[in-house]
């Protein structure tokens, strides 16, 4: 059993800063700021569950970008690797991959971010997944085991769900969907719970 | 793309959100690549901003002169 303790970064908290190399050159968190951003980490390149989930995040990457989201890939790999790689999904699956990927050959951000799981592997990150709003703190995290892909349709929602809610000051309901109703934030005082009435509506009023 | 930068900075400072706008590049990239552009010393931050602003960027000589040489070389002097 590892003694490094395991830290990870909380939400509401600034994302960790880093400079790294990647597919498209030396990168910052720093230069996302001004769009959502979603960080994601990939056990290997080449490994089969994570060529699903390229593709499906290519596919999915112009929804994310029309939320102002931009995605960054990252993996305990070479830049070379990951361009061989790249390459290889977009000859053999016709699906260019259009955002870059971080190549962390020293585990320096990987360690920062908590993507390293022990128990799981000590030379691979696991399936973390951190949504950046555009002042740079982390909004939301979700993390997978190696073995299981993550379902991309809830990232897009995730990210949907963050955007509306931030730009409404309402909150999403369970399996919400975009479209649907947002809630009204619970009344803080006795005084607004007064003014909402009786029944369930007190404490959950939606909003159309 | 680099040149692409160095020649919408050659008449004046420009921020980087104006340079995305204007080369079509996303703003990460440009970013990154004024980073990059700044440490080998071809294009330098104008003027102090607080910590979080895009600085506007200039030209540095060294600048000038590989954007004047990248144009002699496509025979564009």
């Amino acid at each position: 059993m590892s003694e490094t303790p395991i830290s990870l970064p909380r939400l509401g908290d600034f994302a960790p800063d880093f400079e790294a190399d990647s597919t498209h050159g030396r990168l910052s968190v720093r230069d996302f700021r001004g769009s959502w951003l979603v960080l994601f980490s990939h056990p290997a390149d080449f490994t089969p569950v994570c060529t699903t989930e390229f593709v499906a995040l290519a596919k999915a990457a112009d929804r994310l970008a029309a939320l102002n989201c931009q995605l960054l890939g990252l993996s305990i790999d070479s830049v070379y690797s990951h361009i061989a790689w790249l390459r290889t999904i977009e000859a053999q699956f016709g699906t260019a991959i259009p955002f870059p990927v971080l190549a962390d050959h020293d585990r320096a951000v990987a360690t920062r971010y908590g993507m390293l799981m022990p128990g799981e592997s000590s030379t691979e990150a696991s399936r973390c997944l951190f949504v950046i709003d555009p002042d740079g703190k982390v909004r939301a995290m979700i993390y997978y085991p190696m073995i299981v892909g993550r379902n991309i349709e809830e990232v897009v929602r995730l990210v949907t769900a963050l955007t509306t809610t931030a730009a409404a000051r309402a909150a999403a309901p369970a399996d919400w969907q975009p479209g649907q109703a947002l809630l009204e934030p619970a009344p803080r005082t006795l005084e607004g719970a007064a003014e909402r009435g009786t029944g369930a509506d007190w404490f959950l009023k939606q909003r159309p | 793309m680099a040149r692409d930068l160095l020649t919408a900075l050659e008449p004046a400072p420009v921020p980087a959100p104006v340079l995305a706008s204007a080369t079509g590049l996303p703003l990460w990239r440009v970013r990154a690549s004024l980073r990059e552009l700044a440490g080998q010393d071809l294009v330098a931050a104008s003027g102090p901003l607080s910590p979080g602003d895009d600085a506007p960027h200039v030209l540095t000589e060294t600048g000038r002169q590989v954007l004047d040489l990248s144009r002699a070389l496509d025979g564009e002097e």
